[in-house]
């Protein structure tokens, strides 16, 4: 620690960081019993997330219809892009299958997504919006399979959220922290790029804090972007 | 042991220690400070593809432990009015941690508190302690400046002097 610190903090700083080096911890518990706790998390949050099930098939079954009913015949796959963090797979009726596994590198993500046609500014820890806000993503079919909510309402946009991660478009309506759990399991979506109207892309954004991704439409030539760790409105 | 198991158990032990400390002396515990750590490490565990790519995994288990002990704590204050001097003398005795340390930690604003625990203790540089704390930089650097004053306040130079040794 030594950019911002001023000169007598030096003595300070070290005076804490060797007073906390004298601390005598309890022993480190054996492994097994951390990793048996995880699990006991694990089985606490399938339990809480059996609920999302039901909507999670109905989802699902959205997606399905959204690839084959409303955009036409059965897509096949027309290309992939796969790193660590994500899979990338455009398909030929025009739409692309986006997969995230883990934290993903912004950059990386749009790149593979403009190499994809899709139009998309992609941020880890910052909000982009456009003022007046663009069309919804979801009314406009940019992302099948989900049926736009309630008018003033924020809602689960994506399908295949198979772990309670939220995927957020729209902005209104708060959500309560029980409806969100840390990603673990891969977060899936179906983007229809040819349903962006001119002069927008989409914005998807990671919120660490939050745990939560957020997928807008945004104006290309007039949108602001600020570093948070929560998208607003999201939850605490 | 999978490679991602060798890996956690790997951060598992070279993180407990500097994390428990941590979060010791933010919360003022050591007995709920263990179980917090315990609790976020499990968590951690169960997250690990995720975590293992998070740029500090230490502040991921820093930062769940805290919460998991902000609602254990709201829980707790429900039941029994301890003031922060209460659960320092108690809980510091024979911990090593000096009690003016702990009482001086307590006393900070928790946000504060979280600056000091992930700048200091952690080692965070600025940006990272941000984006943890979901805050701007500069906003890091005004809760550290005025944390460092405060406790330069509560603990005389002689004290400073004293503690660590």
């Amino acid at each position: 620690m030594n950019d911002d610190e001023r000169p007598d903090d030096s003595a300070l700083t070290a005076e804490l960081v060797d007073s906390l080096a004298d601390l005598a911890v309890p022993e480190r518990p054996p492994l097994a019993a951390i990793t048996d706790r995880g699990r006991v998390y694990q089985r606490r949050r399938l339990a809480g997330l059996a609920g999302l099930g039901v909507a999670c098939a109905v989802t699902g079954i959205a997606l399905v219809l959204g690839l084959t009913g409303v955009l036409g015949a059965a897509p096949t796959r027309n290309g992939t892009a796969q790193t660590a963090a994500f899979t990338l797979t455009s398909y030929t009726n025009g739409t692309v299958s986006l997969k995230l596994s883990q934290v993903f590198d912004p950059a990386a993500l749009q790149r593979a997504l403009a190499q994809h046609g899709t139009r998309a500014l992609v941020k880890v820890g910052s909000y982009c919006s456009s003022s007046p806000a663009a069309p919804s993503s979801i009314r406009l079919g940019v992302l099948p399979g989900a049926s736009p909510g309630p008018a003033g309402t924020r809602r689960r946009a994506a399908p295949g959220l198979g772990n309670g991660q939220g995927i957020w478009e729209s902005v209104t309506l708060p959500v309560k922290p029980s409806q969100l759990a840390p990603m673990v399991d891969p977060i899936s979506m179906v983007i229809n790029p040819a349903a962006m109207p001119a002069g927008t892309e989409l914005f998807i954004g990671y919120f660490d804090l939050a745990q939560t991704i957020v997928v807008n439409l945004i104006y290309t030539s007039s949108h602001t972007c600020r570093n948070t760790q929560q998208p607003p409105g999201g939850p605490p | 042991m999978s490679q991602g198991n060798a890996e956690f158990a790997e951060f598992f032990a070279a993180s407990w220690g500097p994390c428990l400390r941590a979060v010791a002396a933010s919360t003022g515990s050591m007995t709920l400070a263990e179980d917090q750590v315990a609790e976020a490490f499990a968590r951690a565990w169960a997250s690990w593809p995720k975590v293992s790519h998070h740029p500090a995994p230490r502040a991921w288990v820093l930062r769940t432990a805290l919460n998991a002990g902000a609602s254990a704590w709201h829980r707790r204050s429900k039941e029994t009015a301890l003031t922060s001097d209460d659960i320092a003398a108690a809980d510091s005795q024979g911990t090593g941690l000096d009690t003016a340390v702990l009482t001086a930690l307590r006393r900070l604003p928790a946000r504060q508190r979280e600056v000091i625990v992930l700048r200091v203790f952690l080692d965070l540089d600025i940006d990272t302690t941000a984006r943890q704390l979901g805050i701007a930089p500069g906003t890091v650097r005004a809760h550290l400046s005025r944390a460092m004053t405060a406790l330069r306040g509560e603990l005389s130079p002689a004290m400073i002097t004293e503690i660590g040794r």
